[in-house]
Formats: structure tokens, C-alpha cells, sequence
């Protein structure tokens, strides 16, 4: 496993801000396989910044995390450092290199904290797809406060416009209930969240997404909040073109 | 940053991901291409160039910030940097143009 670095010049040891007791981490290193010279969807210009940086900054406004880290590919984290110190000067970004899964990615970003959360100074560890530009910090705040409350939170859209289909193919009312929209940033109390990724590592347990690996091994039942249709994940080429413009048309802050 | 981009993005048209060429005029998203199916989504052209001229006229009323911020963090680079920068300065304004007028 590659040791993770720190980004900024003259940034040792752990810079935190006063009161600051989250951590953000900001996963880059699974969107979107790399074919040839083509480059991993984040880095993208968006209304002139980078996507991944969009999504840093989310977390950079909010008083309450005080820790930022990057997760990108071994081969993207020169770029990644261009661009951190091009458009977020100034502000502690550690770039830890992710692994082949989004899993192994969180969990070596969570290894990467993990001192600072036996010693109590993470309380919530917030994660977050780099490839969603325009969570708004509304949902931030909620999924933040829900998981210091509960243990977890993951924010969600109602299913709309959706009917369940049977096993004979059939419209079926009750096949639909309860369905929602998964989105990110998702939030756990820091605690369980390690333990969670500790055991499944010894057990070569593999999750699909964060909240499933903390379900299963520490039990923690995960809170849905409201979510918002504008925190779209960019996958399709539209998507760039809608990002832009709720960007430009929010004025730069959503 | 270049003005166009290579990129794996899912396709409407041709389903799967495949990859994508995004291109820029300045900050402003032009249009994409799906290489494998061609399938092309774009602004129209008169529209993307008033935003265009719009933009241009931001970033040049914030251009003396934004040098004065590097000049402060890296002296010694700006210095550095900013032949290179002004050399290749007319070869960009020219590649966004073509954006604009449909000649890529």
C-alpha cells in the first residue's frame, strides 16, 4: 500500500481548523476508467475549475471539518497537486492514493486519519463522490448533524415517476415502496466507521458503498435525509452542461 | 487548460461508456462527441458566443487579482512562467475562436 503524502509545501503534522472536528474525505480515484491519453472525468474544467475542486470546496466552507482528503489514482497525483495548488491555495489537502475499489479507496483514506480518530479529535467523517460538483452545503450541514446524532446519514431523493414491476412483469404498487435515490456526501460517527473498515479488511469483505460496510459490521442503522436534485453526478454529457449552468446561475455558490 | 479534453462519459445514444471528447471555448463548455457513435451535444453557436464575450470581459476585469495573487505565493515561478505565457497567449485566444465559430 502506498504511503499517503501530504500535499502543501511546508504542511506537516495535522493543520486543523480552531473548533474544526470533521473530516472530509473526497473520493477521485474510480470515476470513470482511464482508455489511452483520455484523463478521469474530476480533473474536467467546470465553470473554470476543475470538478474535483468544486467538490473540495464544498467542504472547505463549512466551519466544522477541519480535515481534507483527497483520494486519486497513483498516476493522477501529480495533476491533482497542480490543481490544488492552482485553484486552492492556501488550504491542507492531503492526497492519499486510492485502490481498485471505491471500498479500498475509503479505507485507506480512513487509515490515513485513523490516529487522529482513536484519539478522539475526528468526531464524523463525511464521503463524498469528487464526480457530484453541487452537493449544496445544505446537505452537508444535515447529513453532519443526523450522523453526529445517530451514528450515520446518507442523503436521498424519493423515487419519482417510477412504478414496481412483479416477478410476472407486472405493475406492482407494492414492489416500489420505500425506494429512494442514494446521493453523497455521506456521514459516520468516525469510530464505527474505521472499526467497520478494519473488519471487513480482515474479513476480505468488499462493500458497494460506505454505509452497507458499516451496517454490517458495527450494526449502525443509517438515517436517510433530504436530498437535493441539484447534486447530480456526473456521468452523462448533459450533465456537464446542467452543472454549468446551475453553477453560473446560483453565482458560484450553492 | 487545454481546450479539449478526452473523457470517459456514459452515451445517451450509444449506451456504455465510452470516450468523450469535451471541448472549451475559455471557461465556457462548447460540446462533446461520443467517439464511438459520433452522437455530439452542443450550444448553439450565437448563444455560446455572447456568453463567451461575457466571460472574457470577467476575466479580464479580474486578471490584475489573479496575477497579483501569484505574484504574491510564487514570485519566482510567475517570473518564470509568464514569457511562456504570454508566447503562447495569441495561440489560445485563436484556438477559443475557432470554438466559437464552429471550426474547432
Amino acid at each position: 500500500m502506498t504511503a499517503p503524502q501530504r500535499r502543501a509545501a511546508g504542511y506537516h503534522g495535522r493543520v486543523r481548523r480552531a473548533g474544526a472536528t470533521h473530516a472530509g474525505i473526497v473520493l477521485a480515484a474510480g470515476s470513470g476508467t482511464r482508455v489511452g491519453n483520455s484523463r478521469n472525468k474530476v480533473y474536467l474544467p467546470l465553470a473554470g475549475r476543475r470538478i474535483v475542486t468544486w467538490s473540495l470546496e464544498l467542504f472547505r466552507r463549512i466551519p466544522e471539518i477541519g480535515r481534507l482528503v483527497l483520494v486519486v489514482r497513483g498516476e493522477d497525483r501529480e495533476l491533482a497537486g497542480e490543481i490544488l495548488e492552482r485553484e486552492l491555495p492556501g488550504v491542507p489537502v492531503d492526497v492519499v492514493t486510492g485502490g481498485e475499489t471505491r471500498h479500498e479507496s475509503e479505507y485507506r483514506a480512513l487509515l490515513h486519519l485513523a490516529d487522529e480518530i482513536r484519539e478522539g479529535a475526528i468526531d464524523v467523517v463525511l464521503v463524498h463522490d469528487a464526480a457530484r460538483p453541487l452537493a449544496p452545503a445544505r446537505v452537508v450541514r444535515e447529513v453532519l448533524a443526523t450522523a453526529a446524532r445517530t451514528g450515520s446519514a446518507i442523503p436521498a431523493l424519493p423515487l419519482e415517476d417510477v412504478v414496481g414491476v412483479d416477478e410476472a412483469g407486472r405493475v406492482s404498487s407494492q414492489a416500489r415502496t420505500g425506494m429512494v435515490r442514494v446521493q453523497t456526501p455521506q456521514a459516520f460517527r468516525s469510530g464505527p466507521l474505521l472499526a467497520a473498515y478494519q473488519a471487513a479488511a480482515e474479513d476480505g469483505f468488499t462493500g458497494t458503498d460506505t454505509a452497507s460496510c458499516v451496517e454490517r459490521y458495527e450494526g449502525v442503522a443509517v438515517q436517510v435525509v433530504s436530498g437535493d436534485p441539484r447534486n447530480i453526478k456526473v456521468t452523462y454529457p448533459d450533465d456537464l452542461f446542467t452543472a454549468e449552468l446551475i453553477l453560473t446561475t446560483s453565482g458560484y455558490e450553492l | 487548460m487545454d481546450h479539449v479534453h478526452t473523457v470517459l462519459l456514459a452515451c445517451h445514444e450509444c449506451h456504455g461508456e465510452h470516450l468523450h471528447e469535451v471541448t472549451y471555448a475559455g471557461r465556457l463548455l462548447a460540446s462533446t462527441i461520443c467517439s464511438n457513435c459520433g452522437h455530439t451535444v452542443a450550444k448553439d453557436l450565437p448563444g455560446l458566443r455572447r456568453a463567451y464575450l461575457a466571460d472574457v470581459e470577467h476575466r479580464v476585469r479580474t486578471k490584475p487579482r489573479r496575477m497579483l495573487r501569484r505574484v504574491i505565493r510564487h514570485p519566482v515561478a510567475f517570473a518564470l512562467d509568464l514569457p511562456g505565457a504570454l508566447l503562447v497567449k495569441p495561440a489560445k485566444m485563436e484556438a477559443e475562436l475557432r470554438v466559437l465559430y464552429g471550426r474547432r
